[in-house]
């Protein structure tokens, strides 16, 4: 051994346990400090993965699963569920100069009249609740659901109201609900997507795509939007000549030079490509088998009304369930032509509101009784609403008297219905004044909404974050409060 | 407009607290370089002549300000006095100690007198410190959290324990006082009576503050804390003040429900008028949570081998909660092999911690259950769309968790019920699609009324 090597053995050797405690003191310290200000936050997790360590749901879920079903253009609640006999009495009178001050309509201009409901209601099930003769079907799962009158919202205006719905801000860039929840749970079923919608109607809702859209979270996140005819989701399935054999090793290709490209760049949108491929690849066999509806028996289809091939909303319904049963955590669909100013007769709150709810009555009311039966609706939460609300006053663009009855977009108070999911059944919650402008008891504002949809998914609102541009983001923003009282 | 001479004060005197801690860090800090300087021997002296004069200027500053702050009131006199004069003399002596040390060569007993006078500074300077924190917080807040032997060892009482169970839970003790000490007594106690009102025993809400009584029995639209909590946020009168955390919608019809029952301090919760709403609110502070059989079950985690191996043979195996012990697992259709005895044996390795199932649609035989049959913690199981008979739920009796069983469009038959009836736990029954009859169904429901059973369309 020659004289370095053997200095530096003797100065190793001096050093002892003795050292490392005196020495290291401050950084044990450190360690036990980190461990006190919170470890989760000091490395990288991955929220979705189904590893042992998962640390979402936050606590014990009552519902595993979510099917929104979207009014767009925001249905009357003066028509469907909020029943206000005075409103009756005070029919083509002035409206008080009282309930216009300080007040922004989207349309009403001058002194409009105040509009009567145009459906009859009368009261169903043991709790007897009042429905209007407009949802003949849904009366019948009165006793099931619970409807909340006092909803309201910030926005007048279709599309910021509907993203203000689906993403907790009215400008378009945050991620919406679907997007948040398949990130933080991730999908029961690898073969599926997390988060499907479905359209039915004339168009997309107003917003756009940014309603479904995945917005700062990784791109794999966002709804997956299927179709009504052909390919459910378009270029899913194999070009002519391609066999699943070579699509396969082609993918095994793309992904190798992705995963190097990742490995130089670091960028997880490309481990997000991957992951969207490999998806895709499954869907070609699970999506059209999940999809296809003829299999379903025929009272089935009866009790939804649906028709194969037709992009009805009774189709999405069944839809949906057949979804659900496969899995998929989060199920979009959306309605359309809900907007009724009273400009033509599609557009009027006694015909047109008719012709909307024979659209989504039978499906709406057998989803939930289908999902019943089959012990799904215990843990899957269904939910049923529009943007806003509607006024009691009729509306009067530009100050004319307009051809049908309509009513005019209004912030203050909309109905909405929940089932399942753990939510209260037979329950009227919130209580409305005597024309249904403004809730006067328990108001639940949208953010409390979406605080309650995450609560009953096992998921905190307020821990459940995500950093971007130097701070941490919430689906509610620094709102929201559960609304206990619905929650059974 | 002009300010009166009182908001005046006020304005300034809010900047105390904001100004206090400059001259304690430099006194410190003097303290700290002598001590350096002495163990070291390093020439810091001019550090610590500078701390010295800049804590004892600041010092000076932060008194006028505390006197302003002191002249809006609503503060314990004796404590007041005693952070007041300690503080007057912290700074006193920091100048002192400063012309000491600028003298330290020009006069003989200066060197002497120094330290000692460093060391009454530095003590001073502690004293006002705790007596300014207790004036802000309250005198228990320093050790509301520490252990009893330290708190028997200051003199204080040991918490009670708080009673969370509906039946005998105190409306004052449990619920009142519990909500006051969260949201309240850090302005309402005996250190800093804010509006001269206490918030600490039954005696001193009764009394009420500088405006009368705070409190109408049964009326809580007459009652002063009442409004005061249900202002708009941005009212000048609005409690918690100062941007303190207001109290939940909860909370605040809690105390609602309290003044309308007559503001009782000695009854039992279950004594009032309780209605769901109510009893659904004690349970957001804490009162009459009742755990699910779930809930109460702590478990030893499952081992990464054990959950490696069970997902090997194409489960899907997933805590409920984040945090938690219990698992569901589940096995998909789309699996490329179909479910066998053997693979589901795999299961057994975590049978305690598998508390949801899910077999729907898949293989499962009749006497594969026997197996199932020994997860004595499963609340939950799916196995609709199977080929079960009668035979197989005969193994499923000694689950008395099972809350949750889905059986729909199975081989069952009415003579199910005696096996199904055996499970004491079970709370949801689906038989929707299988061989039992409506008579089969009702009878079911007449033997165990509170299951809820359901037949379908």
């Amino acid at each position: 051994m020659d004289l370095f090597n053997e200095a530096r053995r003797k100065r190793l050797e001096y050093t002892t346990r003795r050292h490392f405690l005196k020495k290291c003191s401050t950084g044990l310290g450190g360690i036990a400090l980190a461990s006190l200000i919170g470890p989760q936050d000091l490395f990288a997790k991955n929220l979705s993965g189904n590893g042992i360590s998962d640390t979402l749901p936050h606590f014990l879920p009552k519902a595993k699963r979510v099917i929104y079903l979207h009014m767009a253009g925001a249905p009357s609640q003066l028509e469907l569920f909020d029943y206000k006999p005075e409103l009756e009495k005070l029919h083509d009178l002035d409206c008080p100069k009282s309930l216009l001050e300080g007040k922004k309509f989207a349309f009403i201009q001058g002194t409009p009249t105040m509009l009567g409901p145009q459906h009859k209601f009368r009261q169903y099930g043991e709790t007897g609740t009042y429905i209007s003769d407009a949802l003949p079907h849904f009366s019948s799962i009165v006793d099931d659901v619970t409807i909340i009158k006092t909803m309201h919202t910030d926005q007048f205006n279709h599309a910021p109201a509907q993203l203000f719905l689906h993403t907790g801000s009215p400008r378009a860039g945050r991620p919406s609900m679907g997007a948040w929840v398949t990130y933080g749970l991730g999908s029961e079923n690898e073969n599926l997507p997390g988060y499907m919608v479905l359209l039915s109607g004339g168009s997309t809702p107003s917003a756009g795509k940014n309603v479904w859209g995945s917005g700062f979270l990784p791109s794999e996140y966002q709804g997956v939007q299927c179709r009504n005819s052909g390919d459910p989701i378009l270029f899913v399935s194999n070009p002519d000549g391609m066999s699943r054999d070579i699509r396969r090793k082609s993918l095994d290709a793309i992904n190798a030079i992705n995963r190097s490209q990742f490995e130089e760049f670091g960028d997880h949108e490309t481990m997000s490509r991957i992951a969207q491929y490999e998806m895709a690849f499954k869907m070609q066999v699970s999506v059209p088998e999940a999809m296809d509806t003829s299999k379903e028996p025929e009272y089935i289809r009866e009790m939804y009304g649906a028709k194969p091939g037709e992009a009805s909303f009774a189709n999405n319904c069944l839809l949906a369930r057949r979804l659900v049963e496969q899995g998929v955590r989060f199920i979009q669909l959306y309605h359309w032509g809900w907007d009724m100013h009273g400009d033509f007769e599609a557009a009027s709150v006694n015909q047109g509101i008719k012709m909307r709810c024979d659209e989504v009555d039978q499906p709406m009311t057998a989803l939930v009784k289908d999902l019943e039966q089959r012990g799904l609706l215990d843990d899957t939460l269904v939910v049923w609403g529009g943007e806003f609300g509607r006024t009691p006053m009729r509306e009067n663009r530009g100050g004319r008297v307009m051809p049908f009855y309509g009513r005019d977009h209004h912030t203050e108070a909309f109905s909405i219905w929940m089932a399942g999911g753990g939510i209260k059944k037979g329950l009227t919650y919130g209580e409305t004044d005597e024309i249904g402008y403004y809730g006067i008891r328990d108001r639940v504002h949208v953010h409390d909404l979406q605080a309650t949809i995450l609560h009953q998914l096992g998921i905190d609102h307020e821990k459940f974050t995500y950093q971007f541009q130097g701070r941490g983001f919430r689906l509610t923003d620094v709102h929201g409060h559960v609304v206990n009282d619905i929650i059974a | 407009m002009l300010l009166d001479s009182s908001s005046f004060l006020l304005f300034f005197g809010r900047f105390h607290p904001l100004i206090v801690h400059l001259p304690i860090g430099f006194i410190i800090l003097a303290g700290i370089f002598e001590l350096i300087s002495w163990k070291k021997k390093v020439d810091l002296n001019l550090a610590i002549t500078y701390g010295l004069l800049i804590g004892a200027i600041f010092g000076i500053i932060a008194i006028i300000l505390g006197l302003m702050l002191a002249s809006d009131g609503g503060y314990n006199d004796g404590v007041l006095n005693i952070h007041k004069w300690t503080g007057i003399s912290t700074a006193a002596f920091s100048s002192i100690a400063y012309f000491f040390k600028i003298n330290f060569d020009k006069i003989n007993w200066a060197q002497k007198a120094y330290r000692s006078t460093l060391i009454l500074t530095l003590v001073l300077l502690s004293v006002t410190g705790h007596y300014g924190g207790n004036l802000t917080h309250g005198s228990t807040y320093l050790l509301e959290y520490a252990p009893n032997s330290i708190r028997l060892l200051a003199g204080l009482k040991p918490p009670r324990d708080r009673i969370t169970v509906l039946d005998s839970a105190l409306v004052y003790e449990d619920v009142v006082h519990y909500i006051f000490e969260s949201k309240c007594i850090v302005c309402h106690n005996s250190d800093k009576a804010k509006g001269e009102l206490l918030l600490l025993d039954p005696e001193s809400i009764l009394q009420g503050g500088e405006n009368g009584p705070i409190i109408t029995a049964g009326d809580p639209s007459e009652s002063e804390l009442f409004r005061r909590i249900t202002l708009d946020s941005n009212h000048d009168d609005f409690m918690p003040s100062e941007g303190r955390t207001p109290l939940t919608k909860e909370e605040t019809s809690l105390l609602e429900w309290w003044i309308e029952e007559g503001t009782p301090f000695d009854k039992k919760v279950i004594d009032l008028v309780l209605s769901d709403r109510i009893k659904n609110y004690l349970k957001e502070i804490g009162i009459g949570k009742e755990l699910s059989f779930l809930e109460s079950l702590v478990l030893p985690s499952v081992s990464q081998g054990i959950y490696d191996s069970i997902a090997a043979e194409g489960f899907r195996l997933k805590t409920i909660s984040g945090n938690s012990s219990w698992f569901e697992v589940s096995y998909s259709s789309y699996n490329s092999d179909e479910l066998t005895k053997e693979k589901l044996s795999i299961l057994l390795l975590a049978k305690e911690n598998i508390t949801w199932m899910n077999l729907s649609g898949t293989s499962v035989q009749d006497d594969w259950l026997s197996d199932i049959g020994q997860f004595t913690n499963l609340t939950e199981l799916r196995i609709n769309n199977t080929q079960i008979t009668n035979e197989g739920i005969k193994h499923l009796v000694a689950l008395e968790h099972l809350e949750y069983l889905n059986v729909y469009a199975t081989q069952l038959t009415d003579d199910a019920a005696e096996s199904i009836l055996q499970l004491s736990g079970l709370k949801k029954l689906y038989i929707w699609q299988t061989k039992i009859t409506p008579e089969g169904a009702a009878e079911i429901m007449a033997a165990a009324p509170e299951l809820k059973v359901e037949t379908g369309i």
